[in-house]
């Protein structure tokens, strides 16, 4: 067990350290070059120098960031959960699945965030708008991949529970959405991945709020270092979306092998 | 291909278009926030010199960057694959950088290099580039061992097996990546427009709307849309064609 322990230790260090090596060679680099003034300031601002704006404008940061985190995340739980419902809903029926399925396919092509301005002059400017940008943006993936994993489970379990008298309900709730669990993850990633980015280019041109619209005012004002403060927080919120959805992936599905890079 | 595979999704289509010119033509929604799909299409007729040559500059602005960074994601994963320290440093750096949300990066592009396209297509290409860079890696390193070593026996030298075995394997990943960055360089190039230009879709995009021409905003999100998905077909149609041995397989748009 300790043995098992130990070697399990020294791959995930293995898995760790260089991509943690590299990242500080790389920010090492950059802090070097900008202390050169190999890179223009007004461009990229040193490492050092986008911290300390971080930490000078923390309230700012704080305010309209608490509005993008608002939007991100309830668009991606509406989204997701309209999703949901719609792809039982799709699954339950033949002549449904074969009618809006294909067109939820080829709603993969379409640029949704190309269609925010549509829905700015729908809704209105403002926090409403930009959830529905953030919910579309996460429903569709959902409804793809749930079609997909609600059909994915093995057909011999079927067989066992329609011998065993069992209900609809019971086939939707013990093979069904069991077998579909690795396609709803898979969304949920898609989803939290895009949620931040979708809700910030929507407030540029749909809000007077919110960690986007402070990029562009920074930008337009020349307050590069506030400008990039914003994209480093954003950053954090998405990589720190993403890991809580992988986290409660492995939480779920302890019997899936973890998706690390080999 | 069953009848009723074509009949629904178009009936649906149909339907819906038909729910939507009579909202509008009944007055139950205001024409300033919603115009009828008839007045969308009629503007493609009165204005096509307007929204050609701004249409033009998006699309050259996207396919200068799907070009660019697919190019260097692809050139960047076939030098990596062959080293472990290399990979393990990079990929999962990679995968990160995937949620770094890029196109917020455009202001300071812009402040960095005008208003021109330089910037739209710096952050179409960066936006593809990850992807690339992942799915390639990804798929250079799915080679069956066995062929591998065959190639070996064979004495084969490093750009054969790149040639013969690697490339091979890693072609359906490769697509998976072009058809993400398909539709995703129209949306980086629309969006870095909306910060500022002074031509391009994005750009008729944010004058339409604020001056309240529903009608035009409409037009130029139909020809991004339609744009982006000509773009996602043609990939599609060079896959079939690139991996006839997957062409069985069904749908691959999925």
């Amino acid at each position: 067990m300790s043995a098992g322990r130990k070697v399990d230790m020294k791959a995930r260090l293995g898995a760790v350290l260089p991509p943690t090596l590299l990242l500080a060679v790389l920010i090492a680099l950059w802090a070097w070059l900008s202390d050169r003034g190999s890179i223009p300031s007004y461009l990229l601002p040193s490492p050092a120098r986008i911290l300390s704006a971080v930490v000078a404008n923390a309230s700012v940061l704080w305010r309209h960031g608490v509005v993008t985190t608002s939007e991100a995340i309830g668009g991606f739980v509406l989204g997701g959960l309209a999703g949901l419902i719609a792809s039982i809903t799709l699954a339950s029926s033949r002549c449904l699945r074969d009618s809006f399925f294909p067109l939820a396919l080829v709603s993969q092509a379409i640029p949704i965030a190309a269609v925010t301005p549509l829905i700015v002059l729908l809704i209105g400017r403002g926090g409403p708008a930009i959830l529905t940008i953030v919910a579309i943006s996460s429903f569709f993936p959902m409804l793809i991949n749930m079609t997909r994993g609600l059909r994915a489970a093995d057909v011999d379990y079927h067989e066992l529970l329609h011998c065993l008298a069992a209900s609809r309900l019971q086939r939707l709730r013990m093979v069904e959405l069991p077998g579909a669990l690795p396609y709803f993850f898979a969304a949920l990633k898609i989803g939290a991945a895009s949620s931040f980015i979708t809700a910030m280019v929507g407030e540029w041109i749909g809000s007077n709020v919110g960690l986007g619209y402070l990029v562009v005012i920074s930008g337009q004002y020349f307050k590069i270092p506030t400008l990039w403060a914003a994209i480093l927080v954003s950053s954090a919120l998405t990589l720190l979306l993403v890991a809580i959805v992988a986290a409660s992936e492995r939480l779920a599905m302890p019997w899936a092998p973890a998706d690390e890079p080999s | 291909m069953r009848l009723s595979s074509v009949l629904g999704p178009t009936v649906v289509f149909l339907g819906a278009l038909a729910i939507w010119e009579a909202a509008t033509s009944y007055g139950w929604v205001d024409g300033l926030v919603l115009p009828s799909p008839l007045a969308v299409v009629s503007l493609f007729a009165a204005d096509p010199g307007l929204l050609a040559s701004n249409a033009g500059v998006t699309a050259a602005e996207a396919m200068s960057g799907l070009f660019i960074g697919n190019c260097l994601g692809l050139l960047l994963a076939i030098l990596f694959v062959n080293s472990p320290t290399s990979r393990r440093s990079v990929l999962p750096l990679a995968m990160g950088a995937q949620s770094i949300p890029i196109v917020a990066v455009t202001p300071a592009l812009i402040i960095g290099f005008g208003n021109g396209m330089e910037p739209k297509i710096l952050i179409a290409a960066f936006l593809v580039f990850f992807p690339m860079l992942v799915n390639a890696m990804r798929g250079l390193r799915s080679a069956d061992a066995e062929v591998g070593e065959l190639m070996h026996t064979l004495s084969a030298n490093g750009f054969q097996r790149l040639w013969m075995i690697r490339l091979p394997a890693a072609l359906p990943f490769i697509f998976t990546a072009l058809k993400f960055s398909a539709c995703s360089c129209f949306v980086a190039a629309i969006v870095a427009e909306w910060v500022a230009s002074d031509r391009g879709l994005g750009h008729l995009i944010v004058l339409a709307s604020s001056q309240y021409r529903a009608d035009e905003v409409w037009a130029a999100v139909l020809i991004c849309t339609a744009s982006s998905m000509a773009m996602v077909g043609l990939v599609v149609a060079i896959e079939r064609r690139a991996m006839p041995w997957l062409r069985s397989s069904g749908r691959s748009l999925a």
